[in-house]
């Protein structure tokens, strides 16, 4: 036998119940398809000890709690609507302050031009030259 | 002498709202979904968390069943899915950083060091279940862990019983290929 056939076989067999005698032939011959054999034992071992857990008795009543809670209680606001809920918030909330920052903007703009015209050496004449230019035409 | 009452009779009388017929069908599969919870989650408080949530889903979803398929069918395919969504969230929450390490149950080993050796062998094994894909674990779980044949677990999953066959070679195969590799 050679090793890919005893790997091919391993892979179909329960290694604690059914190997072959010519499986075990080729293991006594081949020291790394033993220590694949031995590994491969070494899992269904542990999958044998996890299923000899028993589950509590108690589940049962822990079940039923939940059931009749969840009867009992108003229905609670499904998760995926919250979430969406939360972006759009999010989205609003982003708008405002953008709002709050073109706002403080013109302030500051105001600000700027109130310190020029008060601070500038000549301040009567600016605003004398805007109001000429404006209504010069009319 | 009482006659049991059978599956289908049971699920009537859940949909109708009996609680009481919901929990004679927890007790028949409590273990059979509990030992493919472990087989998902090795780890008994997790699994059992996770057998409370499919029966809960089962509930719930009761109105939908339409009883063509067997109740344990319709039960394991509740099951699986379940186990595969949780071992996603676990994932995320594992590398957003919000799990806490794993809370192992106390061993029985006397000495110290076989004790690590076994830890040790039991985490390599994990990892190598986690390492299958979906399908794959899916197909193993229910084979190896709930002992269904072939064709009960082709019957879960919907798909044909030498797709089954194929998945469940893959995973072995896979599987002693990781094993051997450590």
């Amino acid at each position: 036998m050679k090793c890919n056939d005893f790997n091919n076989k391993l892979a179909f067999r329960e290694p604690l119940k059914d190997v072959t005698s010519e499986m075990h032939q080729h293991i006594e011959t081949c020291a790394s398809c033993m220590e694949a054999f031995k590994k491969t034992k070494a899992l269904f071992a542990f999958i044998e000890e996890e299923k000899q857990v028993s589950v509590s008795p108690y589940i049962n009543t822990r079940i039923r709690v939940q059931i009749e809670n969840q009867r009992t209680r108003p229905k609670m606001i499904r998760p995926v609507f919250v979430t969406v809920m939360s972006v759009i918030l999010v989205i609003l909330g982003f708008f405002s302050a953008e709002l709050f920052q073109n706002q403080s903007n013109m302030f500051d703009s105001a600000e700027i031009i109130a310190s020029e015209y008060y601070f500038s050496d000549n301040p009567g004449t600016q605003l004398e030259e805007i109001w000429i230019n404006t209504y010069q035409d009319e | 002498m009482q006659k049991v009452p059978t599956d289908n009779q049971l699920v009537i009388q859940a949909k109708k709202g009996h609680t009481e017929a919901f929990s004679t069908l927890v007790d028949r599969y409590r273990q059979k979904v509990f030992q493919s919870a472990m087989g998902f989650l090795h780890n008994p408080d997790d699994a059992e968390d996770l057998t409370q949530e499919i029966f809960v889903k089962a509930w719930n979803a009761l109105d939908g069943f339409d009883q063509r398929s067997a109740f344990s069918t319709w039960l394991y395919r509740i099951a699986v899915n379940k186990a595969i969504n949780v071992i996603r969230k676990n994932k995320i929450r594992s590398f957003i950083g919000l799990n806490e390490a794993g809370n192992e149950p106390f061993s029985t080993e006397s000495n110290a060091e076989e004790a690590i050796t076994v830890k040790e062998q039991k985490e390599e094994i994990k990892k190598a279940v986690d390492q299958l894909n979906n399908k794959q674990k899916k197909a193993f779980v229910l084979f190896y862990y709930q002992d269904l044949n072939m064709k009960e677990v082709a019957e879960v999953l919907g798909i044909s019983q030498k797709a089954v066959e194929s998945l469940v070679f893959r995973a072995r195969k896979k599987l002693q290929s990781i094993v051997d590799r450590k």
